[in-house]
Order: C-alpha cells, then structure tokens, then sequence
C-alpha cells in the first residue's frame, strides 16, 4: 500500500522530525478543503457559526452551539422513538461491520488529544500560555490525567480487545500498511498529528478544531447504544459522552477557551489591524 | 487561500480574522473521506449478508478492501444469472475466447466462487473498460435499450456492475491507489492548492535564510566549538528544523555518545550542582530546557504505557503549578525568580505585586538564555528533543538527571520555595514532580539500562563542564 497518507502516518507517529514540512502542505490542503465548506456555509446564509464571519459576537456564537446540542439531543430522541417502534440498529448492523467500523476508527481513537499534544511547550510565548494551559487541560483529560487505566487510549484498546479486532502496535509499520485498514482512516490522524506540530503558528486553527471536535454528535450516543447491544466494550465511548459535556465538559472548555483567546486578540492586537485593513483596502 | 481572501470583503480586524481561521480548524472536523465508504461497506455487507447462506466470510478482511466487496457482490449476481444464462446463450458464442455456456455452467454452481473464471473473462473482454463504466460496452450497447441483454439485471444489479467496473484498476501500476478513488479527489497530500497566508511565507523565509547561513557554517566551519553554538541556535523549540540541521544534531549525539562516560549506577543516586550554576544567571535556561525535554515525549505510541503514564504525571504537576500561576509554565516563573535573584537578591521582598516581579523575570529569562555558556548542553537536550523515537531511553536518562537537579530534597527548587510563593502549591508540585520522576525510574524497562544512564551522563558531564568553564 504505497498511499502517501499512510507513509506520512508512519513518519509522523514515529516522531520523525523531517515529516514536519509534508505535515504542514497536508494541513495546508486540508485547510483550503475546510476554507470552502465555510465559503459554502456562508453563501447559504442561515444560522451556523459561519454566518457570524465577519461580525463574531461570543454570545451569539454560544447561542448557535447550544441551538444544535438540542438538536443532537432530538435527533437522538428521534433515533430511541425509531428503536423502539421495532426498527433495526442503525450505524452498526451487524458484529462484523461493528469491527470494521472500530478498526477503521483506530488511527484517529489510538491519537485521541494529540492535536493537542504539543501545547504548553516551553516555547509558548507567555501571552498565549493560557490558552495553552486549559488546552492542555484538555488533553491531560484524554490520557486519562496520568492514569494508565483511565488513558482514552487504553480504553480504545480495550473496546478493540472486547470486540475481537486484533491490530498491529500503533508505532509499528505493520500498522500505516495493515490491509484491514483504509488508507482514508488516517485522514483524521493526520489532521490530528499535523495539527499538534504547530501550537504557536497554527494556535487559532487548534482551537477550533478542538472546538469542532469536542462538540457532542450524534453518531456518538447512537455509537454507545448499539455497542452495547452487541455486547462489546462501549467505555470508550460512553466515556466521550459524559466528559465532552456541553454545560461543564470539554465541550463547554474548548467553547471558552475559543471565546477568549478572540477576546484577547480583540484587546491586543484589534486596532493595528484596522491600520492596516485600510491600508490593504485603498491599494 | 489567500485569492480566496482578496475576493471577499477583508475581515475587518483581527479578531475577525483570527475567528475565520478558527472556524477553518473547527470544519476541518468535517473533512471525513472514510465516512461515505464505511456507510457504503456498511450497505453492500448488508446485502451480501442478506441472502448469503454459504460459508462465514471473513467479514473485517473483505470489508476492509471495497473492489473485494464489488467482485463478491458481481459473483452473487453471476450465480442467479447463470442457469437462464447458460441456455439463452448460443453454444459457439465465446468470451475472452472461452465459451460461455461452460463458463456458465461450472461444476458447483452453487457456490459464488465458481464463477469467478467467467468474471475473470468478462473482466479482460472488450466489453469492460476498467474504471469506465460509462464507457465499458457491456452496459452500453449490450445491458442499454435495443442491446441483447436489456433488461437482464434490474437497477440494483446494475449498480453494482458500475461499482465493480470503477473499481477495476485501470492498469497494473494503479493497483493501490483504486481503492480510494471511488471517493473522489480527497487524498490532500498532492494537493497543492490553497497557497500559504503571507505572514507565514515570510516568516518561512525568515526561517530558510537563518538556517540556510548556519547550515553553511557547519559544512564550512572545522572548529568543533564554533557548530555547537550555531547548532545551539539552528535548534530552536519550533518544530520545523530543517533536514541538515537534524542531521548535526543527530551526529552530534552520536559523538557525544561514543566518548567514554561514567556510567555508574550510584550516578542516579547523587546529584549537585556546582555553586557557580547555582547563583548563575544560567538557572533560568536549564530550567527552560526541562520543558523542552519534557515535551518532546509526547509521542501517541509513549501514551499508553506504563512510562507514558508516569511522564504525564510529571507534566501534569507543572500544568496544574502554570494553571494556578497565571498560565505561565513553572521554568519561566523559577526562571523569573532567578534572574531576579540576579538583580536583586535581596529585594525578592513583598513591596510590589507578585505578578509584576514574575513578568519581569520573565522577560529577563529571553535575554539570559542567549549565554553561549551553556550551548553544548542546550544543543544536547534540543537534539535529544529531536529524536524522541531513536533516543527514547537518553532522553529519559537527560530528564532524570535535569530533574534531580530541580526535583531532589536538595535540589534546586528547594531554596526558592520562597515566602513570594507562599500562598501556592509549589511545594506539593514539587513533591508531585519528584514522584513521578522515581516513579518514571522505576519503571525503566531492563533492556534499556546502560542506554538511560548515557543519557544521563552526557547531560552531567556537560553541566559540569559548563561550571567549571
């Protein structure tokens, strides 16, 4: 399997330091992906934190977050209400496809927090240490605070074990080229362990998507039903469901941590930049 | 992105910016290309599985490998067909110069995969093109309106066929890449679009020029000294350090290692630092490099053993110490503190507020930490810091040893467990550091002794050489 996601996979997981430059032109490639579901989101106007471009208020932005937790939440209502009137399971059918659906998911579980992992280095410019301070509280969260047992990681595993599925140590080439694998498992990964080589340059595209990610879907809740009902290992996932909470959990955290750093690059840096808009402007 | 930019409206200051590019992290949350296949394996298992009744298929190795899933799917459909098949067909009629009612007709028909020699051949006749199922003949002209077969297989059946024939690699050298081509142009890698912000080109050439000038010292430069120190700055703490700096620095440990150090086991034992480093205004920096050490081990595999646990101990008690002191991680605030003992030993008093003293130490930390004094040994943490993967057990070793020097009951932080810091945790950080770092010790696995304790001594010897200088 000669995909070039699986190679940058295996030079990044292994700490190779010169995959730093193929990391950045994927993140690159990525973000300009990302720059046109937000171009589109935009040109369609309604309610997404998208719309707010240009006129970000944290109040109003807050508000289109909670508006679709309660969405998730009625979707997942909807989902019980379908169950119980007899319809089948949703996301994973069967046990077999459950497998493969938690092998492909490996990559990503097995990285779970790295994006940020690099974050309270000793090269953080005190201005922005605190931004990393309650990221890395974050990610402190996803290894289980120095608990071996308690490590998301080692949960992950554990459900894999539960579930039969067998795979390569993560670090170990037999991994980036298993063939029970998807080269498109890794994209996630990548996102991931790219994003986490650059804590300063790259700090508000962290942000947000540890924003992105810690916001409560759907598929997550169903995911834990239906475990549960084939009778395989759901912590990891249950796990996810209460930590990522949207009053007080990661969710909230990533929110304000979000809302602040904004706030201060309000405070700091806001005027200069009208200079130089207008600058830029009547060119 | 930057065109992108120019056609809209520009953002009308910073923060507006900087929330555009928060919003491109937060949707890159939705760049998924493997959640259209999963849901599409997910489809096509349910069908085969459906009206499946032979043998169990190894259902994570099939399914893992969609063109698998197509062919199994083609050979499912091929068995229903064929006994109609065998008889409609006239008996000289040939494909791929084999006759069909034969191929039609195999000894088990039963079973699917006696109909792979037919598939075989209908794959390499002039009625399929590879990845074209638009193009390929047999939809065409024989499956279309007015063809022989019209009619033959319904719509499902016929999607199926447009899936296998997509799959198909187009040549031989396409093989690994069909299998995620169904979903579209996505792998990213290659692509090249989307251009770099402007503040971030020029700081890359910032960057290439620095490094470019320190490369060619070293290629140039015979003084063994002189590539320190500019390896000592070609290193800095961002990731990106190019090809031929990582490569000094990888030899550069390799010379450092292959000297004879003492490698006694009574080294982890006892550790102390020379008066001269004590009073120094070279505090600040050794304390800084910690976190660099400390940082470079977060590498996902590390995470979940039993040293990765320890080590996250170990940072956590210095992430909970920043989160009660202003975000500011404890070797800028020890640092602050020391090059303010510098300055002013005695004025460490209670006149002015706690956070002005520290900002202010801080601020001195940046300029002290460019003594070339202490360069071998800051280029030997930032190489190990480099190879976190190939020097696993010397960076242990380096952080051990750093952290006796800050961590032990006489070590270091003891004497700036100050009446300044009174009111925080410092203590309890510090006994929580020390733990975790025996803890870390302890749990050193065998076959890296000897490996741990270079790392270890290289670390001392150079501090030591540093003092006495």
């Amino acid at each position: 399997m000669a995909d070039r996601r699986r190679t940058l996979f295996r030079r990044l997981i292994s700490g190779d330091p010169s995959a730093t430059s193929d990391a950045a032109a994927f993140l690159q490639s990525k973000l300009a992906e990302s720059e046109k579901i937000v171009g589109h989101l935009m040109s369609k106007g309604g309610k997404s934190l998208a719309g707010l471009i240009g006129r970000f208020d944290a109040t109003e932005a807050q508000r289109i977050l909670d508006a679709e937790y309660s969405a998730t939440l009625s979707a997942f209502d909807n989902y019980l209400a379908r169950r119980k009137d007899g319809g089948a399971r949703e996301l994973l059918p069967s046990a077999g496809f459950a497998k493969i659906w938690l092998a492909n998911s490996a990559p990503t579980k097995l990285v779970d927090g790295s994006w940020l992992q690099h974050c309270l280095a000793s090269s953080t410019p005190p201005a922005l240490s605190r931004f990393h301070a309650a990221l890395f509280s974050i990610f402190a969260d996803e290894l289980g605070e120095g608990v071996l047992k308690q490590n998301h990681v080692t949960a992950f595993l554990d459900t894999l074990e539960s579930a039969g599925v067998r795979l390569p140590r993560i670090d170990s080439p037999a991994f980036s080229s298993s063939p029970h694998l998807l080269s498109s498992a890794f994209d996630c990964a990548l996102v991931q362990l790219s994003l986490s080589l650059f804590p300063e340059s790259k700090l508000p595209e962290i942000i947000g998507y540890n924003l992105g990610y810690e916001q409560l879907p759907v598929h997550l809740l169903v995911s834990v039903h239906e475990l549960e009902e084939l009778g395989i290992d759901s912590t990891y996932f249950a796990l996810h469901v209460s930590i990522d909470n949207h009053s007080s959990g990661h969710a909230k955290l990533a929110a304000s941590c979000a809302w602040e750093y904004l706030e201060y690059v309000r405070a700091e840096f806001g005027e200069q930049e009208w200079v130089v808009c207008l600058a830029f402007g009547s060119l | 992105m930057s065109v992108g930019l120019l056609t809209r409206e520009p953002p009308t200051h910073r923060m507006q910016h900087h929330f555009h590019r928060i919003l491109l992290g937060y949707h890159m949350n939705d760049l998924n290309p493997i959640k259209p296949q999963l849901a599409r394996i997910r489809d096509m298992l349910q069908l085969l599985t459906a009206s499946q009744a032979t043998a169990p298929i190894d259902l994570l190795a099939i399914a893992t490998n969609p063109k698998d899933l197509d062919r199994r799917r083609m050979l499912r459909i091929l068995k229903e067909k064929a006994r109609h098949g065998a008889q409609i067909h006239p008996p000289d009629s040939k494909l791929f110069g084999q006759s069909i009612r034969t191929l039609l007709s195999p000894p088990h028909p039963e079973l699917d995969e006696s109909f792979e020699p037919l598939l075989m051949a209908l794959q390499k006749s002039r009625w399929i093109k590879p990845g074209r199922p638009e193009e390929s003949p047999f939809l065409g002209m024989l499956c279309g309106y007015g063809g022989k077969m019209f009619g033959v297989f319904t719509r499902e059946e016929r999607g199926a066929l447009e899936d296998w024939i997509r799959g198909l690699p187009t040549n031989s050298k396409d093989i690994d890449e069909v299998e995620d081509g169904m979903g579209g142009p996505e792998t990213g890698v290659e692509d090249e679009t989307g251009g770099r912000s402007m503040e971030r080109s020029s700081a890359i050439a910032t960057a290439t020029d620095r490094i470019n000038s320190v490369t060619a010292h070293l290629r140039f430069s015979t003084n063994h000294n002189s590539d320190t120190s500019l390896l000592a700055r070609a290193l800095p703490t961002s990731f990106e350090v190019p090809g031929p700096v990582l490569a000094a620095a990888r030899s550069f440990l390799d010379s450092l290692f292959s000297s004879p150090t003492d490698i006694s086991h009574s080294a982890f034992a006892q550790n102390s630092l020379s008066s001269r480093i004590m009073n120094s205004n070279l505090n600040p920096a050794i304390l800084k490099l910690e976190g660099v050490l400390l940082d470079s081990f977060f590498v996902p595999a590390l995470h979940p053993t039993p040293i990765g646990e320890a080590l996250l101990k170990v940072r956590m008690a210095q992430g909970d110490y920043s989160r009660g002191m202003e975000g500011r991680p404890i070797w800028e605030i020890w640092g602050g503190v020391l090059a303010r003992e510098r300055w002013v030993r005695v004025a460490i008093e209670r006149t002015c507020p706690r956070s002005e003293k520290l900002i202010d130490g801080i601020h001195r930390i940046d300029t002290d930490t460019d003594s070339s004094e202490l360069d071998e040994y800051k280029t030997y943490i930032h190489a190990l810091s480099r190879h976190p993967q190939s020097h696993t057990p010397e960076l242990l070793g380096a952080l051990l040893h750093l952290s006796s020097l800050l961590y032990a009951p006489s070590g270091l932080s003891e004497r700036f467990n100050l009446a300044l810091f009174e009111r925080t945790r410092v203590e309890e950080v510090r006994e929580a550091t020390r733990k975790g770092c025996e803890e870390l010790h302890r749990r050193i696995p065998k076959e890296w002794n000897g490996r741990v304790e270079r790392g270890w001594a290289a670390g001392r010897r150079l501090i030591a050489e540093t003092a006495r200088g």
